[in-house]
């Protein structure tokens, strides 16, 4: 089976499971509405927006919007890969999935491409009429930007995603093991603080996650700080081709382990 | 009466197994939602000037983390349960036994209140570490009091609403996911009204979680309500009752209705 077979079926696989359930369609456009008003708010309960723009010469619902953009668009891209695996245990998939020929990298890195499809979807309806609103028609092209710059940020994040997957499957109650890994990646990349005002250590911690980087650079364009682009770039990408091998491995190992003690239902 | 009891004992005993010993689901969940708390929570320094005491902040935003906590208790634990019975066929049995809903969400209460309590001083030792302790003091014990009662009448009366629309539509997770999140931004659960934006503050005034809301923020932080105290408990007392008898019609007319018709099928999320 060819990456493009593999391709082909997962897009339909997830179009046809969002047209039919409309409300996941809907979902992806008000999340990061949500998720903007909700952070938002929280500002108000330790100051006001007018503090923010005077620290950082930005509407902070411009800054919101973006991270709340970047937040969705890279959870979207990273869950199929860590959820996939249970789903297909629970619906009693995987053993077919296991005894197939095809080539396990491939297929996973496949997996997220529908995703990034709608997450230019997601980025029309959230970032693009803020950025209008601000802006004017120089908001059309710094938000073609940043969709730009976040579906990079989500390919660059397929190894380390598969690999966090193989490792995280590996140990009981899986799934509860995800939910706080999600969280500890988001904080790390600096998706809504950003990561050069963390202290260093976690600054360094979040340096191993390729997606980071591209998350500074919206941050910077956004503020309007310096930053060297094309070597963030640069380092997300190598990043990016390291985990390839780790994440081979991970999902072998994992695999093996399913094979040797049998695929529970659960 | 006995029998409700034991019934009731039943649910909770069962409930707390399976989170508290069996799985360790419990502390994982508190962990998770402590981590998401801290990514919502740390932006708020962005928005901070340099003057505020950094516990007057923290409490701030704890007591927005105790409402938005309750809120969630409300959506997850009371009406999103009906969900996870209808999804596991256990609704069915609860009808045919007669024994009603009453005993199993008796049975319940003491485990949300546990969790919340629980929770909320993880999240205390959580805002310590990175924030700054959260100096909470009862400034008013009688508006504590009653703003608690009232809040938990109007949740109860949410509670009964959202379920009602489990019964007659099988609303998903990502429905209740948003209201749980939406609802506690839009009432004023978060933040002090005095604070908010002029339309924010006449659309929270418009629900009755508003008003216990402030109660419990001016029990607690000494933040004056929009609305004087008196008023706020007359309003927020009769707006509660009001709605939580909305939410028992409501729900009997889509219990009827599911009674007749059958449950909606629900599989996914």
């Amino acid at each position: 089976m060819s990456f493009i077979d593999i391709l082909r079926a997962e897009f339909r696989l997830e179009y046809n499971d969002m047209f039919r359930r409309k409300s996941v369609l809907l979902m992806l456009i008000l999340y990061p509405y949500l998720f903007t008003l909700f952070t938002l708010f929280i500002g108000y309960a330790g100051g006001s927006p007018g503090v923010f723009i005077e620290k950082f010469g930005l509407n902070p619902i411009v800054y919101l919007i973006t991270s709340s953009y970047i937040l969705m668009s890279i959870l979207a891209s990273i869950d199929v890969l860590l959820w996939r695996p249970l789903y297909d245990s629970e619906n009693g998939t995987l053993i077919y999935i296991i005894s197939s020929p095809v080539n396990r990298l491939k297929y996973y890195i496949a997996l997220p491409f529908p995703r990034y499809t709608e997450l230019i979807l997601m980025g029309a309806t959230s970032i693009l009429p803020v950025y209008m609103y601000y802006y004017g028609l120089e908001g059309v092209l710094l938000s073609l930007l940043m969709i730009t710059l976040i579906t990079a940020g989500c390919v660059v994040m397929v190894p380390f995603a598969i690999f966090i997957a193989g490792v995280c499957h590996r140990v009981g109650e899986s799934w509860r093991i995800i939910n706080i890994v999600r969280p500890i990646v988001m904080i790390l990349m600096g998706v809504y603080y950003p990561r050069f005002y963390i202290p260093l250590i976690g600054y360094v911690i979040g340096s191993l996650i390729p997606s980071s980087f591209i998350v500074e650079i919206i941050q910077r364009t956004l503020l309007r700080l310096e930053s060297n682009t094309y070597l963030l770039l640069a380092v997300a990408f190598t990043l990016f081709f390291l985990y390839l091998p780790a994440s081979a491995w991970s999902i072998k190992a994992w695999e093996a382990k399913k094979v040797k003690e049998g695929v529970k239902i659960s | 009466m006995l029998r409700f009891l034991r019934r009731s004992y039943a649910v909770f005993k069962a409930y707390f197994i399976s989170d508290f010993i069996r799985s360790h689901g419990f502390i994982y969940g508190l962990i998770s939602m402590g981590l998401w708390i801290i990514m919502f929570t740390i932006p708020v320094t962005l928005f901070t000037p340099g003057g505020v005491s950094r516990d007057e902040v923290a409490s701030r935003i704890y007591v927005g983390i105790m409402l938005f906590y309750y809120f969630s208790a409300a959506s997850w634990d009371w009406a999103a349960e009906l969900r996870w019975m209808i999804m596991n066929g256990r609704l069915e049995y609860y009808i045919t036994s007669g024994a009603g809903f009453a005993p199993h969400y008796f049975g319940i209460l003491p485990f949300t209140l546990m969790w919340l309590c629980i929770a909320l001083v993880f999240n205390y030792a959580l805002l310590s570490i990175v924030w700054a302790p959260p100096a909470i003091t009862i400034v008013n014990s009688y508006a504590f009091a009653v703003g608690f009662i009232l809040y938990t009448v109007s949740l109860i009366g949410y509670a009964l609403l959202l379920g009602s629309s489990m019964l007659s539509t099988g609303s998903t997770g990502y429905f209740v996911e948003f209201l749980s999140f939406i609802l506690p931004v839009a009432t004023g659960g978060l933040f002090p009204l005095k604070q908010s934006p002029e339309i924010l503050k006449t659309i929270a005034l418009l629900t009755p979680f508003s008003y216990p809301a402030e109660l419990l923020r001016y029990s607690l932080l000494g933040i004056e309500p929009v609305v004087s105290i008196e008023k706020t408990i007359l309003i927020g007392g009769v707006y509660g009752a009001l709605f939580l008898i909305l939410g028992v019609i409501v729900f009997r007319i889509q219990l009827r209705k599911a009674l007749r018709n059958g449950f909606p099928t629900v599989s996914l999320w």
